[in-house]
């Protein structure tokens, strides 16, 4: 973590720090006077739960089981008239998609605000789905912060905005102003908000039978017309209107166009950063101008939505849907001065000695040498099918080990092993790491120890979630034996991934793809990252950056 | 002020450190601040860069736009490349040359270091050195930032304000170290701009920047450009190379394989030397190459090799295929090859290596080069004639013939590039015999040692934490185009080098030679004991008894002698102890002389201590208590032995070698020889001294298994005494590096006019085993020893005969010339004539000159008819002293004879052989006083007959001049100190 948060001491000070988006969206919580933070670890996200972590000890803030797990308990602590903050990557949502539609019917009593990082570009992620879809989906507000400074602000008017309408708020960041540091200046906080429990609702307002869910359905509906006259009040929502031109910017789209057109701007702009979208700072800026340049980082929601099926007589739109910027990818500064006809800078020519240098395990790390395990073990075997889950142990799809044939989303591997092996295939055998596991494992396995299916589950328990840099795990060690006992799992086997254990490691997976019926085998050695990072106390800086 | 830079590296080297010391000092000027990161995933040794933006107006977009950075500040080579399209014309590149090799294709380093070179505006430092300068590589990345700051619109006090600030939680150490990576950083920055401003090229530039201390580091404005120059210095690597080899050594290691693949060994040789090796992919098992790497392969054909750390012998196993460079047939054999192989070894890969056409003149066209590291003598290096034959050609031809061979800590390049010329395969490769042209450059040979030595120096020795060491590293073979160098094939392994003992002080050694207080442990009151015997000899030395003390616990008296019970009750400092206790109670012996601090020598007589089976942790705790008591001031109590007779020393007037008197006669009245004689086994000398009955050493040390003293240490210290001209060693082995200290032993005697006669025994040797390479069996630890010791300047002998004659022709010889070494003999038989000149000493034929000086002697002895002048010459049965005195004369008066060798059957009727005539004028004993005084030539006698004339024999010995018993030994030991005394010249 950075210095500059160790530093940052728990007070209010009207100054201005460093701090990435992730870093000011969570002292945009702190200062709005959450109780609770709740997260599963998740790029380009981690850094908003863990900077509360590190610097607000009295909030509430540990690890939850999954996105869905921590939903809820941020809900929880809604329904008692705390605020609470809950943060995830894109893709957690989906799994905590069900409280989250749900919730928007409830209604929260406390502000509840959740953050989500998206990421455009797949850094660090399987997919790149853009989040105020399913913001607008569940016909909640979003706020869209394009800098550091209105991450923190609009994380505050998030909570305002949450509680006065009884609604729970996103605020949809994307890797880039995630990870990215700016100046931010702090306003004066409430943070005694944290002290003070507002009323508890109505019991039938929550309990959503459907007598109760239409009612509060429709309640949801009748409040859409006050949430989108916020949003055209909003001071995150700037209409210009000057040329004929019109560039409609959300997030960081927002900088590339200031970087590329410069302070002397004869362009019309809207710039959004509230929604529901502000439908009439829209039909505003459309009715001024003959030509509309959408720059939205991830998917072109408000582009679409305005093209519609017949488009707008007069107007030429243009954005992702007819490429004038790239649909997939984030956007660049590059990408989007070309959109606009900004002139292109001379670019030095790609070397032809460059080569790529992916990511890779690190050295002495565990999963390199289950991995090569894994490969003697079933390399005897003429179709052996070995799938893996979301981790670190992903990168056994690289040569030398070549041992993953398929990492789809958390928890995907054991219940696509039971599927493959009710086909017929053999030996079928699955990777998952601890915390996985915990995340969204055990249901599956539950499901295939009930089947008795015949494949073999390799948990690896680095007691660590290591890859988005190792946050504690909630099934390691001798607990996650006993869980795994207690789903009813028989044959065990636990094995030490050294290199020097090769032989019985090898010899443990065979020995458990020729049982008939469910193995699991745990291998146990924690994360070589773990240890650094608590020496990194004492070390110089970038020791801790590992 | 605006600065758009681009912050580059690999996960882990603290990137975003230098973002957050820029960002402070840019803050603290009230600038406004961007910085991009990158987290997660991407940072698990993959590339990592941060984009920070500092402006004096509002910055926008967190990202630099593509072309406009102003800066590529980088703590790796390839990244600082990765990102040249980020890079705005005439902007700036910053970057480590510190290749960070965790990726199978990493392009060769001079090739990255050009091209950021060619980016224009760069400096490019050795970084990681600068951090270890200022105390530790953790500061790399602030070394980093020093050198960008000489583009940087900050004062050097506004950045080291902010290194302060940041690091100052961390303590005032790290803040120091801190502070001193920015200011050397920034100094190698400004020295290296002004290097390249003075037409430098930077290789150079960054090996004179390599030499500069901590002290010019401190001060950019005191630089001493005097020292810098285009002159290449390839001795060393530097830090970009270095630091790639070590990742690449390192990977092997992780990977636990002690082989190294024949990829890896190219790239080693690549960095270190500018071999450039043929064009090779490797294809790791389960994957297969990609269409348009193979279109790259020039020519038609493309050869694939089986990588398998199981696999040595690539040819021998079929795991060499050459074809057509197609792109379905190449993939196809590549699995095939994979899939055959796979069932019996590891198999990592295939290599897919380009065909070379080479110019081929059949047996004998390539060339072996490869180093390894031995116990003995640390690293060695080894060439010769390559290929299939290496190890056949070696065994059979002369040593020296086939392969050139020494340990790298006695020659440069340029030495063996000049043993290298005096084997067989310098004179085919340089086209010196029929039907073969020059096949490669002086040069190209050259530089290959070069590289070879280089590489030997710095990991073939023990590297402690820094790594795994090279136990051995070959290219055979090498072939030639153009007279260049190309490798065909390479291996090397992995082996943890020989680590050396801290050094024995000089001083107790001199008081184990002369001891002035003598005390025994271990005596045993049985009257046959050795300890006994010990005594008695000790005492029979004519030593004063009162300098001699018994440590008994249970006696106050031993044979007259007062008895302690500890050592530490002596009362008097004991100059040597004698341990003759069981071998079990030796380490609390030597403990106790440790914590008494009352012990200068001893001398450990016990065996079955650690040298036998069973017996090694007793070795082992001996060892420890030796070297618990080497850590103590002073160096502690130095040991001999254990499982050692011990020393006769008549300077010392002691003895504690255990054979009884009657056994071998202590010959008390002969003058003593100034001659040692140092020996692993105590029964050598003994036999020696029986057998060789002319042999009177003043010191027979008998040094054990050199726990402690070495046989180096020993040589050392006979070097330094007035009374020893001659060193006679018989040894099994050294003990850890200590060969090279006995190198070092040998120059030092020689330096001061000394001989030290060198007899190994034990040819055979470590090391060998199936998958030992080349270099082990041309180049294993007896050749090494056996070359080596004689370039250093050991009079080295081949059996124990040759021992003691070789100790007689150094004692008589060693203050006389050689000259050229052209030897005349004379002899009154024709068998001992043609049987000296088979035995090969240089016999010139005779010039005019002197053919009619001997003419004119033969004549006036009225031989003419019988006999005709020759070398040797044989005067017949007939010739009698006069003739003899004649001719010898002639000779050493002759300029063409450099040495006479004297050689007579004594039986001849004419001569005054027998006891009764010796002191007649004009004996031979008389007459080799006098030509013994006609100048500085050799002059050696052979007397070949029975126990008749052992009194010649021994009279004509106490003139000095040494006598052979049989003509073709007088003349083989001739040749071989004609050899000698010239490679001591």
């Amino acid at each position: 973590m950075g210095v500059s948060l160790l530093d940052h001491v728990w007070k209010n000070e009207m100054n201005a720090e460093l701090l990435l988006g992730d870093e000011a969206v969570a002292w945009g919580a702190i200062d709005a006077g959450i109780a609770g933070a709740y997260s599963y670890a998740g790029t380009p996200a981690t850094e908003i739960f863990e900077t509360i972590q590190i610097v607000a000890p009295s909030i509430w803030a540990h690890w939850s089981a999954n996105e869905k797990v921590a939903y809820e308990e941020a809900l929880g602590m809604s329904y008692v008239g705390k605020r609470a903050l809950v943060s995830m990557k894109h893709v957690g949502l989906n799994v905590a998609m069900d409280p989250f539609m749900s919730s928007a019917l409830t209604g929260v009593v406390g502000g509840l605000v959740l953050a989500v990082g998206d990421d455009p570009g797949m850094h660090s992620s399987q997919d790149e789905q853009d989040s105020r879809i399913l913001a607008d989906f569940a016909k909640v507000p979003c706020f869209e912060p394009s800098n550091q400074q209105e991450c923190y602000e609009m994380t505050r008017a998030a909570f305002t905005l949450s509680e006065s309408h009884q609604i729970p708020v996103m605020v949809r960041l994307v890797t880039r102003l995630a990870h990215s540091r700016g100046l931010v200046k702090f306003h004066p906080d409430e943070r005694a908000r944290s002290q003070t429990r507002l009323p508890l609702p109505d019991p039938n307002d929550w309990t959503l039978v459907p007598v109760n869910a239409r009612r509060r359905y429709r309640r949801l509906l009748a409040l859409q017309t006050k949430l989108e006259s916020a949003s055209e009040a909003s001071p995150f929502n700037v209409l210009h209107l000057r040329g004929k031109r019109g560039i409609i910017c959300t997030g960081p789209g927002y900088n590339y166009v200031r970087e590329a057109l410069g302070s002397e701007m004869t362009d019309s702009l809207l710039r959004i950063g509230q929604y529901p979208m502000p439908t009439l700072l829209i039909q505003q800026i459309v009715a001024h101008c003959d030509e509309i340049i959408f720059v939205e980082e991830g998917y072109p929601f408000i582009e679409k939505r305005l093209r519609g099926l017949m488009g707008v007589p007069g107007v030429s739109i243009r954005g992702k849907l007819d490429g004038t910027l790239p649909f997939d990818g984030e956007l660049l500064p590059e990408s989007v001065s070309k959109a606009l006809g900004a002139p292109a800078a001379v670019l030095n020519d790609i070397n032809p000695i460059m080569t790529g240098r992916p990511p890779q395990y690190c050295k002495g790390c565990p999963h390199s040498s289950s991995m090569n395990a894994l490969v003697d073990a079933t390399s005897a075997y003429e179709e052996p099918l070995l799938f893996s889950d979301i981790g670190c142990y992903a990168l056994g799809i690289m040569p030398p080990y070549r041992s993953v044939h398929s990492a789809v989303e958390m928890g995907a591997s054991v219940g696509m092993a039971h599927g493959a092996s009710r086909a017929g295939a053999h030996p079928v055998l699955c990777t998952i790491g601890d915390s996985t596991f915990a995340h969204s494992g055990m249901t599956p396995l539950l499901g295939a120890v009930l089947a008795d299916a015949n494949i073999t589950v390799l948990i690896l328990d680095n007691a660590t979630t290591a890859m988005t840099g190792a946050q504690d795990s909630m099934a390691t060690g001798d607990k996650l034996l006993e869980m795994l006992r207690g789903l009813g799992v028989k044959d065990l086997q636990v094995i030490d991934p050294l290199p020097k254990n090769h032989a019985s490691s090898v010899e443990a997976i065979r020995k458990a793809i020729e049982h008939e019926g469910l193995s699991v085998i745990v291998a146990q050695r924690p994360c070589i990252q773990i240890k650094p990072r608590k020496l990194a106390m004492t070390l110089p800086v970038h020791q801790g950056e590992q | 002020m605006k600065h758009d830079i681009i912050i580059a590296g690999v996960g882990g080297q603290g990137i975003l450190t230098i973002a957050r010391v820029l960002s402070l000092a840019a803050t603290a000027k009230g600038l406004f601040v961007k910085q991009a990161e990158v987290h997660g995933m991407s940072q698990r040794g993959g590339a990592v860069y941060s984009h920070l933006r500092i402006s004096d107006s509002e910055i926008f977009s967190d990202l630099i736009p593509a072309g406009k950075a102003d800066m590529i500040l980088a703590i790796e080579p390839l990244e600082a490349l990765r990102y040249a399209p980020m890079l705005r014309q005439g902007g700036a590149v910053v970057a480590s040359t510190n290749a960070e090799v965790n990726i199978p294709d990493y392009p060769a380093i001079e090739s990255v270091l050009g091209h950021v070179a060619s980016l224009g505006n760069h400096i490019a430092i050795d970084m990681e050195k600068l951090a270890r300068a200022a105390g530790g590589v953790l500061s790399t990345n602030v070394v980093a930032l020093g050198a960008a700051s000489v583009f940087l619109g900050f004062t050097m006090s506004e950045l080291q304000h902010a290194v302060e600030k940041l690091f100052e939680s961390k303590g005032e150490r790290v803040v120091q170290t801190n502070t001193r990576a920015l200011r050397f950083g920034r100094t190698a920055a400004v020295a290296y701009q002004e290097a390249l401003q003075r037409n430098v090229n930077p290789q150079n530039a960054r090996g004179w920047i390599a030499t500069l201390s901590a002290e010019h580091l401190a001060s950019e404005d005191d630089l001493d450009f005097t020292e810098l120059s285009n002159e290449p210095d390839l001795s060393r690597l530097t830090g970009a190379e270095a630091h790639a080899f070590k990742s690449l050594l390192m990977t092997a290691y992780e990977q636990e394989r002690t082989q190294l693949y024949e990829h890896e060994v190219y790239r080693l040789i690549e960095l270190v030397g500018a071999i450039t090796p043929p064009l090779h992919t490797f294809i790791p098992k389960g994957s297969t190459i990609a269409e348009d790497v193979l279109a790259h392969y020039p020519g038609d054909k493309v050869v694939l090799k089986l990588v398998s750390r199981k696999v040595v012998h690539k040819t021998e196993a079929g795991a060499v295929l050459i074809l057509s460079k197609e792109i379905n047939g190449v993939r196809l054999e590549i699995d095939q090859m994979i899939a055959t192989h796979t069932a019996h070894v590891p198999v990592a890969g295939v290599l897919v290596v380009e065909f070379v056409e080479h110019d081929s003149h059949g047996l004998g066209s390539e060339l072996f080069v490869g180093i390894r590291s031995t116990r003995e003598f640390g690293p060695v290096i080894a060439a010769g004639l390559g290929g299939l034959q290496t190890e056949y050609l070696a065994a059979k031809m002369r040593p020296g013939v086939a392969v050139a061979k020494a340990p790298v800590s006695e020659v440069n390049a340029d030495q063996f590039l000049e043993l290298f010329k005096e084997t067989a395969a310098y004179d085919v490769l340089a086209g010196r015999i029929r039907g073969h042209k020059r096949t490669v450059s002086d040069s190209e040979l050259l530089r290959c040692f070069r590289a070879f030595i280089s590489i030997a120096r710095q990991f073939c020795i023990d590297r402690g934490e820094e790594g795994p060491d090279i136990g051995e590293l070959e290219v055979n073979p090498f072939a030639f185009s153009g007279e260049r160098l190309v490798p065909l094939d390479g291996r090397g392994s992995l082996r943890p080098a020989s680590n050396s003992l801290p050094a024995r002080p000089i001083n107790p050694i001199r008081s184990l030679l002369e001891p002035k207080t003598i005390a025994l442990v271990g005596v045993s009151s049985r009257a046959d004991s050795l300890s006994r015997i010990i005594v008695h000899n000790i005492l029979a030395c004519g030593i004063d008894r009162s300098r001699v003390s018994i440590i008994k616990a249970d006696s106050s008296d031993y044979e007259g002698l007062p008895c302690y019970a500890s050592i530490a009750s002596v009362p008097d400092p004991i100059d040597l102890l004698v341990i003759t206790v069981p071998a079990s109670a030796v380490a609390s012996i030597v403990n106790e002389c440790g914590t008494s601090g009352n012990v200068r020598s001893a001398i450990i007589i016990s065996g079955g201590a650690g040298e036998s089976e069973g017996s090694e942790s007793i070795g082992d705790d001996i060892r420890a208590a030796i070297q618990r008591g080497r850590s103590m001031e002073g160096g502690g109590t130095v040991f001999l032995g254990p499982n050692c007779m011990g020393v006769r020393s008549l300077p010392g007037m002691y003895d504690t070698f255990f054979v009884p008197e009657d056994k071998l006669p202590p010959r008390r009245s002969r003058t003593p020889q100034p001659v040692a004689i140092i020996s692993q086994s105590g029964a050598f000398i003994v036999s020696r001294l029986s057998s060789q009955t002319q042999l009177h050493p003043r010191f027979a040390i008998s040094i054990g298994n050199q726990c402690d003293v070495t046989v180096s240490d020993l040589i050392n210290a006979m070097s330094e005494r007035d009374d020893i001209q001659v060193v006679g060693v018989y040894l099994e082995g050294f003990v850890n590096l200590d060969g090279t200290e006995t190198l070092h032993a040998v120059e030092r005697m020689a330096s001061v006019g000394k001989t030290v006669v060198f007899y190994k025994a034990g040819r055979t040797e470590s090391g060998r085993s199936a998958v030992a390479g080349h270099t082990a069996a041309v180049a294993g630890d007896y050749d090494i020893c056996q070359t080596a010791m004689r370039s250093a300047g050991a009079f080295v002998v081949d059996n124990f005969r040759e021992f003691g004659q070789a100790i007689d022709l150094a004692l008589g010889l060693s203050s006389r010339t050689v000259g050229e070494g052209r030897v005349f003999a004379v002899t009154n038989a024709g068998m001992e004539a043609v049987a000296m000149a088979d035995a090969g000493s240089r016999f010139e034929p005779l010039s005019e000159l002197l053919r009619t000086d001997l003419e004119a002697i033969l004549s006036s002895r009225k031989l003419s008819g019988l006999v005709s002048p020759r070398n040797p010459l044989d005067l017949t049965p007939q010739a009698n002293e006069d003739v003899f005195d004649d001719v010898v004369c002639a000779a050493l008066d002759s300029e063409e004879v450099d040495a006479v060798i004297i050689s007579c059957v004594p039986l001849a009727p004419g001569l005054k052989t027998l006891e009764d005539t010796l002191a007649e004028p004009q004996s031979f004993v008389n007459l080799a006083r006098k030509w013994l005084s006609r100048g500085e030539k050799a002059v050696v006698f052979a007397i070949d007959g029975g126990p008749e004339y052992d009194e010649l024999v021994s009279r004509i010995r106490e003139t000095g001049v040494p006598v052979f018993r049989s003509a073709d030994e007088a003349a083989r030991l001739m040749k071989l100190w004609v050899q000698h005394r010239s490679h001591r010249l």
